[in-house]
């Protein structure tokens, strides 16, 4: 998980040993702000950053706000798309290529995760990259080994840096 | 109570498609520090 104080499973965030008896797992709170700095490396004409994310996790919503705070350091525009369910993850990065993105930035949006294959489909129609801060889906299953899920190859076919936490327990 | 130890640096890892480059319609690059820790998982015959 990636914030556990932000999803509120009882985590103490002054302590995080200070939590429930039952509770086991790891926070995975990755660098979006890295992320950024690198796209900007590796295009310093970037401008604007879409960003699809459902309001209802409060991961992505973590996310989010790192994203808003950095892109305003940066003086980068932060296109955002909002998203309810993933069928509808390819029709909102298709509508933030519209608006003019540079680039696609997934951060660790469930919903936007499990519909990689769509993000990176209108990445490709647009000739924009996708940047993603995990590895839903993966190459070879002994690079990732906590990947939740998979949906084929998209590694091989994706324009991306992808900033990758292996888990520890 | 014993305590697990908690690491709280994990390590990153950078995984980036060259291949599709060409694909892009603005000039991005990799720059070499970028290349020199990343990951390249493009295929040969990508195309």
């Amino acid at each position: 998980m990636a914030d556990p104080v932000a999803a509120g499973v009882g985590i103490n965030p002054n302590d995080p040993l200070d939590h429930p008896k039952n509770m086991v797992g790891i926070g995975t709170l990755v660098p979006v702000g890295e992320l950024l700095e690198m796209a900007k490396k590796m295009n310093p004409r970037l401008k604007r950053v879409g960003l699809p994310w459902n309001p209802s996790q409060a991961n992505s919503e973590v996310y989010t706000l790192m994203a808003r705070d950095k892109a305003a350091k940066m003086g980068l525009e932060l296109l955002e798309g909002t998203v309810d369910a993933t069928p509808a993850v390819g029709e909102v990065v298709a509508s933030l290529a519209a608006r003019g993105a540079d680039l696609i930035l997934t951060a660790g949006d469930l919903t936007v995760t499990v519909a990689m294959d769509a993000v990176i489909a209108e990445c490709r129609r647009a000739g924009i990259p996708a940047f993603a801060t995990q590895l839903p889906w993966r190459p070879k299953a002994r690079c990732w080994p906590w990947a939740p899920t998979t949906t084929g190859s998209g590694a091989k076919r994706a324009t991306l840096p992808r900033v990758s936490l292996p888990a520890r327990i | 109570m014993n305590r697990i130890p908690i690491i709280y640096s994990f390590p990153k890892r950078l995984v980036i498609n060259r291949a599709e480059l060409r694909r892009l319609k603005e000039p991005w690059t990799f720059p070499p520090e970028i290349l020199a820790i990343a990951k390249d998982v493009s295929e040969p015959d990508a195309s």
